[in-house]
This record gives structure tokens, C-alpha cells and sequence, in this order.
């Protein structure tokens, strides 16, 4: 008998219309955030595995040269990357803040 | 999967390829020796050439080991044959029918054996040389 | 700021792998030099072990006893020293000399190759160091 008298009303989804979403903006936000640290994280562990190789060269464990200086080139333009990132996010932020409103 | 392997393959060839010219140059010096210690002419010295993998074999690859060999000389032995008997009565050490026993040594093939070990020599300074230019340049990856 | 150290581990493995390096050339060279002399036994430095236990293992790790110290766990790795052994099976070759110039041949390359990729990896380190110091522009 209850569930018909909830039929009618149709709270349920009521209910779920006014719950406020988190906005497309927010959601974008949180992505970038996201993204900012995972590249880091990704950029460090590209550092890691150069200063690895570099290691290994240096005391004989391994003899592939190429190999290393690949791993190096990588986290050299990975880091260029990352920075010029930082940097246009920067610019951005600046030029929003001299918008006047 | 480096370029060191390469250059010490070569090294063992240089190395096999210098001995080969001892040999040949030792060959050349006694052409008319008619008496060793041993008792006899001098005999030629042949090098025994054989592939190995001595130095290097726990640098390679799964795939490669067995199938890239380097060179060693296992031995250098005397030739077992004949010497080579010349009619020379006046020879100090002619035997009672005049004949001496002479190394059985041509000239012409110690100079040809000579001209390729010092060809083949010459081909595995090139394959040092190459690799040498091959690593240097993956040292400018990047530069 | 004269005093100022990058405490970089792999900095001060490059450090030292060129310095042993550099004194295994002159070993090297002294062999070859002395290829043709009578009763000369060849003598070879030995460091990559030594400097692999010193990477693996970092003894003399200095502690910390304040949060804005710099880490200074790298001077295990700068005591790291080469030694020298003399070879002395002189028995195939008739004067006692026992280097073989081929071989001697292939570790000088081979020690001038891995300097001069010690040298190049140190100075890509180092441009990237540059590069976030002076902040990308």
C-alpha cells in the first residue's frame, strides 16, 4: 500500500534531480589536477630510471650505451615538457587575473 | 647487446692473425736451417685455428651464444711432413749419399700466407674501428 | 656559496667512474708503452666491483638530525679505489713480457668509449639541472 502512495508522487526521482552535480568546470578541474600529478609522477620515474642507466654505465653493469643515452634524452624532454606545462598554466593564470571585470 | 662484444671478437682474431704471422715469419727465418735441437731440419709451423667463445660468452644474449664465436689458437704444431732431400755433398751435413735434408718450406706460400694473414689483420682493424665510430656516435644521441 | 654541494648519488657515481677511469688509462698506456720490454708484466686496475659494492651498499650514510639538512648518503661512493694487479703468466711469450697488444688495444678503447659516455651523461645531467634552475625560460 506504501508503494503505491510513492508511485504517485515520484519522489524517487525528484530526489534526484536536485542534488546538486558537480559542474563540468569542476569536473575539468579535477581531471587536469589529476593529470598534472600522475606527469609528475611519470617525469620523476623517467628521472629515476636515467640516473639508473647512468649508474649502470658508469660501473660496468651494463655496456649498452644507446640504451642509456635514450633513457637520458627521455627524461631531459620529458622534464622540458613538464616545465614549458607549468609555464603556459602560469601565463594562463596571469592573463585570467588581468581580465578585469 | 653492446659493441664491446664486437671489438673483442676482433681483438681474439687480431690476436690469432699475429700469432699466424710469428709462425709464418719464424718459417721464413729458418728456410734453410739444417739442424734444430731436435735433432733433424727444421720443421714447418702450422697454427691451428679454432673458433671460441673465450672471454666473452657471458656477455652475450640467450639467442647468440653459439652462434658468435671468436678465434683462438689452440696450438702450433710441426709439420709431420717429409723434409725436403737436396743434392749437396759439400754440405756440412750431408749424409753418406750426399743428400741433405732440407725444410720442406716454399717461399712463395709463407709470402702468400703472409699477405693474407696481414689482409685479414688489416680487415679486423677495420671492424675495431668501426665499432669504435658506431658507439661514439650513439654518445651524441641527444647532444 | 662555495661550499655548495649537489648531494646527487649519481652525480658522485660519474664523479668517481671518470676518475678511476682516467688512471686506467694511464695503466693501459704504461702497458703499451712497455709492449717490447723484457720481463714487463702487465699490469691491470680492477674498480667496477669495487664501485658496484659501494652503489649497492651505501655505507656512511650521514644521518639527518634536522629536517632542513641536505642528505649527504654519497661518501661511501667517493672512498672507492681501483687496485692494481700484475699478470704474471709470462710463459708463451720467450722474453717474459707478458702483454698481449691486442688485448691492451681493445681496453683502451673500450676505457675511452665508457669516458667519454660517463662525460656525456654527466653533462646532460647537469643541462637538466640548469634547465629547472633557471626556470625553464
Amino acid at each position: 500500500m506504501m508503494n503505491s502512495v510513492a508511485d504517485i508522487t515520484m519522489s524517487n526521482y525528484l530526489e534526484g534531480l536536485s542534488q546538486p552535480k558537480t559542474s563540468p568546470v569542476q569536473q575539468m578541474g579535477n581531471k587536469f589536477g589529476e593529470m598534472l600529478k600522475t606527469s609528475l609522477a611519470e617525469v620523476n620515474q623517467a628521472q629515476i630510471s636515467a640516473d639508473r642507466a647512468a649508474e649502470q654505465i658508469a660501473a660496468g653493469e651494463t655496456k649498452n650505451l644507446h640504451g642509456a643515452m635514450i633513457k637520458l634524452e627521455e627524461a631531459d624532454i620529458s622534464l622540458r615538457l613538464m616545465v614549458q606545462v607549468r609555464n603556459k598554466a602560469v601565463e594562463a593564470y596571469q592573463e585570467i587575473m588581468r581580465m578585469q571585470v | 647487446m653492446d659493441i664491446f662484444t664486437t671489438m673483442k671478437i676482433s681483438a681474439s682474431a687480431l690476436k690469432a692473425q699475429r700469432i699466424r704471422m710469428n709462425a709464418i715469419s719464424s718459417n721464413l727465418a729458418n728456410i734453410e736451417t739444417t739442424r734444430t735441437p731436435d735433432g733433424g731440419p727444421y720443421r714447418k709451423r702450422e697454427v691451428v685455428f679454432q673458433s671460441s667463445q673465450k672471454g666473452f660468452s657471458d656477455t652475450l644474449d640467450s639467442r647468440l651464444r653459439g652462434a658468435i664465436q671468436g678465434v683462438e689458437v689452440t696450438q702450433i704444431q710441426a709439420s709431420n711432413l717429409s723434409p725436403r732431400m737436396i743434392y749437396n755433398p759439400s754440405h756440412p751435413d750431408a749424409d753418406g749419399e750426399g743428400q741433405v735434408a732440407m725444410p720442406n718450406i716454399v717461399l712463395l706460400e709463407e709470402v702468400a700466407d703472409m699477405m693474407s694473414a696481414s689482409r685479414a689483420y688489416e680487415a679486423n682493424v677495420t671492424v675495431v674501428n668501426s665499432a669504435k665510430r658506431m658507439a661514439l656516435k650513439a654518445l651524441e644521441i641527444g647532444r | 656559496m662555495a661550499n655548495f654541494r649537489i648531494a646527487d648519488r649519481t652525480i658522485a657515481v660519474l664523479q668517481k667512474s671518470l676518475d678511476l677511469r682516467a688512471q686506467n688509462q694511464q695503466v693501459i698506456a704504461g702497458n703499451i708503452a712497455n709492449a717490447e720490454t723484457p720481463g714487463y708484466s702487465a699490469r691491470t686496475l680492477k674498480f667496477e666491483d669495487n664501485l658496484r659494492k659501494a652503489i649497492s651498499n651505501p655505507e656512511m650514510a650521514g644521518r639527518k638530525t634536522n629536517a632542513k639538512h641536505f642528505p649527504i648518503g654519497s661518501s661511501g661512493i667517493s672512498t672507492v679505489q681501483g687496485s692494481i694487479t700484475k699478470d704474471q703468466n709470462n710463459s708463451q711469450f720467450g722474453d717474459g713480457n707478458s702483454v698481449s697488444i691486442d688485448d691492451e688495444m681493445f681496453n683502451l678503447a673500450e676505457n675511452q668509449l665508457l669516458y667519454e659516455a660517463g662525460s656525456q651523461i654527466l653533462k646532460k645531467k647537469f643541462s637538466m639541472l640548469k634547465f629547472a634552475v633557471s626556470d625553464g625560460r
